[in-house]
């Protein structure tokens, strides 16, 4: 799975290419702990190209919205199909989370 | 208050005087049993002297009924009674008359101490009106007196009740000292030796607790101190601080962090709030404005504000933090608080924004002072000259073309920063979006004598998306490669169709992106700058625009250059298929 990192002003937006599940998953997880650490917070995951995911891509999201929380940020994502966001609705997952349409509008979210 | 009295005692003299009662309960019980259980022994002997004396008094009356009523008197009668109530261990035997006298008694044996007695009486058949009355008695079988058992159960259970009685009072006594060190207290008492109980109370080891607490001024360190109330607000407070999304940090006099929540931490490159705890404020920001800023507010006590924005050494010195301290009034602690806000964001917004505003006016402008210009030429040429008005028309519209194409884009641009640009998705017939666009280009690269050529598949995916934006996308991206190839070079565009999608190569010979530009180039307004590119209008937008729609189709598009030797984009779209298993 490629893992993408660009940066929408001073926010960084990560983007997982594909199903968000087993080994990927974990590596997803660290990436995206660095970054957010890097970025003190202001980071967004673009999860257009994730398709589905698994309970490991389900912890790894909560994996990262610990983190996030710790610094007193909630995770943001953008561009979630209604497969995985079911999938996070269904497990409590998404309680935690703030869903925006698009990269942009969440970017906006850190103004 | 002085010294009490039972200071003095033991625990062991509490543990006997709380044991006393129950245990004195327990013995009065027993007896009571004990008691119940001899009168049950009572009863048997009642039943059996009732029925000897039944018996006796019934055969005593039929062997007197033959004998004249004028004799029953008579000692003949007398002795046979004395006889009867020997043999039948009788108190006593008589024959009573009509009137209720006796006309003859004899006495037997006398009731053994403890013995049941019952009296029975039987009429004596032909006798109006006399009849045998006999006292028949038995010893119960325990050979306890009956007495007996009732006096224990009375004298246990007057002990029971003095013990009761000493006990109440002894708790009594207890509540009225622990009442006079509650009048002691309110009466303004704060020494611990003037309010500590003796240690023999049920009540004096809370009493004595808080009176040690109230004393030392500890709150923390009770085991019963997370109970209390300020406690729990105190972790109430604790949980909202770490739920904010800003830095908190409360400073002591000497601007060192007492406290700080997980914005606040993680702000200052931390991860636990407890790490920051004890360190300068002033100097984990390493921001000599800051460390005065803190200082002042630290030392000067007042409420005043002050607010000063550092680059902390956290976040690879990219982020940008808003530091504003306040003073604390009042007695305490905590000299300051500080607000730490990461305004990193915010900045860049504003810088986008103002470089927006900048090159938006220039792109406006540039047209607009040609138009001017070539009116102003035109209206002084007049009738005169008809090639110079010409000259000036046609540069009018190409110039109104070039307005209207850059206002296009920043609409289109605007909408989709905006969020609102919306895709009218349709099934897109791919080959006829590269026919229209080789038809569109044909001319203008003859013109400049480039090499346009198009390798397309046999067979187009079907592709979900909006027309027109493909279409804008394609162009800008073509159209970018022609415009940067010098006359008499090459372009290809190469078209890969495969069940997942449609990937776009557009290469050209062009002069190439420096290393330095390549990672902005699909900025809004950024154009790379060098002496090769003056005479080439743009207005930046092209290519963040076509980044954007293909993004927005779940495709990508990527850049790769050599400067001098040419450039190659790579656009991919994904097919319907794909898109649909990814959704």
């Amino acid at each position: 799975m490629e893992i993408t990192k660009r940066q929408h002003g001073a926010v960084t937006i990560i983007r997982p290419d594909g199903p968000l599940v087993a080994e990927d998953a974990e590596r997803f997880a660290r990436e995206a702990t660095d970054a957010a650490s890097e970025a003190i917070g202001r980071l967004v995951v673009d999860a257009t190209s994730v398709g589905y995911l698994d309970s490991a891509g389900l912890e790894a999201l909560l994996a990262l919205s610990d983190s996030l929380e710790t610094a007193g940020r909630a995770l943001s994502m953008c561009g979630v199909v209604d497969t995985v966001r079911e999938a996070m609705e269904l497990t409590g997952v998404a309680a935690r989370c703030e869903f925006f349409d698009d990269a942009g509008s969440a970017a906006r979210s850190f103004l | 208050m002085p010294n009490n009295p039972h200071r003095v005692k033991t625990d062991r003299a509490l543990m006997l005087r709380v044991l006393a009662l129950p245990a004195m309960l327990f013995v009065g019980s027993a007896i009571g049993a004990g008691a119940l259980l001899v009168r049950d022994t009572s009863a048997v002997a009642t039943a059996e002297a009732r029925a000897a004396g039944e018996a006796a008094s019934l055969s005593l009356a039929s062997t007197l009924a033959p004998t004249p009523s004028g004799e029953l008197g008579g000692d003949a009668v007398h002795d046979r009674l004395q006889l009867w109530a020997r043999a039948n261990k009788l108190a006593s035997c008589s024959v009573i008359g009509p009137d209720g006298d006796s006309v003859a008694v004899a006495a037997g044996p006398e009731p053994a101490i403890g013995a049941v007695s019952v009296e029975t009486r039987e009429p004596i058949p032909g006798h109006d009106g006399y009849q045998v009355v006999a006292t028949s008695w038995r010893l119960p079988a325990s050979g306890i007196p009956s007495y007996i058992p009732a006096a224990a159960a009375i004298a246990g259970g007057l002990i029971a009740a003095g013990v009761a009685f000493r006990t109440g009072a002894a708790r009594a006594r207890e509540m009225a000292i622990v009442s006079g060190a509650l009048d002691a207290w309110a009466a303004g008492e704060r020494e611990p030796e003037a309010l500590t109980l003796g240690d023999m109370f049920v009540a004096s080891t809370p009493w004595n607790d808080l009176v040690e607490r109230a004393s030392t001024g500890r709150s923390d360190t009770a085991p019963g101190a997370d109970l209390s109330m300020e406690s729990a607000d105190n972790a109430e407070t604790d949980r909202a601080f770490s739920a904010l999304w800003h830095g908190l940090c409360l400073l002591d006099a000497s601007g060192r962090i007492l406290r700080a929540n997980g914005a606040g931490t993680a702000l200052l490159g931390f991860v636990a709030p407890g790490e920051v705890a004890g360190q300068s404020l002033g100097e984990l920001l390493g921001d000599t404005q800051a460390m005065r800023v803190l200082d002042e507010t630290c030392s000067s006590g007042g409420s005043r504000r002050r607010s000063v924005t550092v680059t902390p050494e956290s976040g690879g010195g990219r982020s940008l933090v808003r530091v504003t301290a306040r003073g604390l009034p009042g007695a305490g602690q905590a000299a300051a608080i500080v607000f730490l806000e990461d305004v990193t964001q915010q900045r860049a917004a504003e810088s986008a924004r103002n470089n927006f505003v900048a090159q938006a006016t220039h792109e406006l402008r540039t047209p607009l002072t040609n138009i001017r210009l070539h009116v102003e030429e035109a209206i002084d040429a007049g009738r005169e000259d008809p090639v110079v008005v010409n000259h000036a028309l046609n540069v009018i519209s190409g110039e109104s073309e070039r307005l209207e194409r850059t206002v296009n884009d920043m609409l289109n641009v605007s909408e989709i920063e905006s969020g609102s640009l919306s895709l009218r998705v349709d099934d897109v017939r791919i080959d006829r979006v590269f026919e229209s666009l080789t038809t569109d280009y044909a001319p203008q690269a003859r013109e400049r004598n480039q090499t346009l050529t198009w390798e397309l598949p046999p067979k187009f995916p079907v592709i979900r998306g909006d027309r027109e934006k493909i279409q804008l996308a394609l162009h800008n991206v073509v159209g970018n490669a022609l415009k940067y190839t010098p006359d008499g070079g090459t372009i290809r565009v190469r078209v890969e169709a495969d069940e997942s999608g449609l990937t776009v190569e557009i290469t050209d010979t062009g002069m190439g992106i420096p290393s330095e530009d390549i990672d902005h180039i699909f900025d809004k307004f950024y154009r790379a700058r060098g002496v090769s590119l003056e005479g080439i209008t743009g207005s930046g937008l092209g290519l963040a625009l076509a980044r954007e729609v293909v993004r927005l189709h779940g495709g990508d598009i990527t850049a790769e250059s050599l400067p001098g030797e040419g450039s190659t984009f790579v656009i991919r779209i994904p097919s319907a298929d794909t898109q649909a298993a990814a959704a």
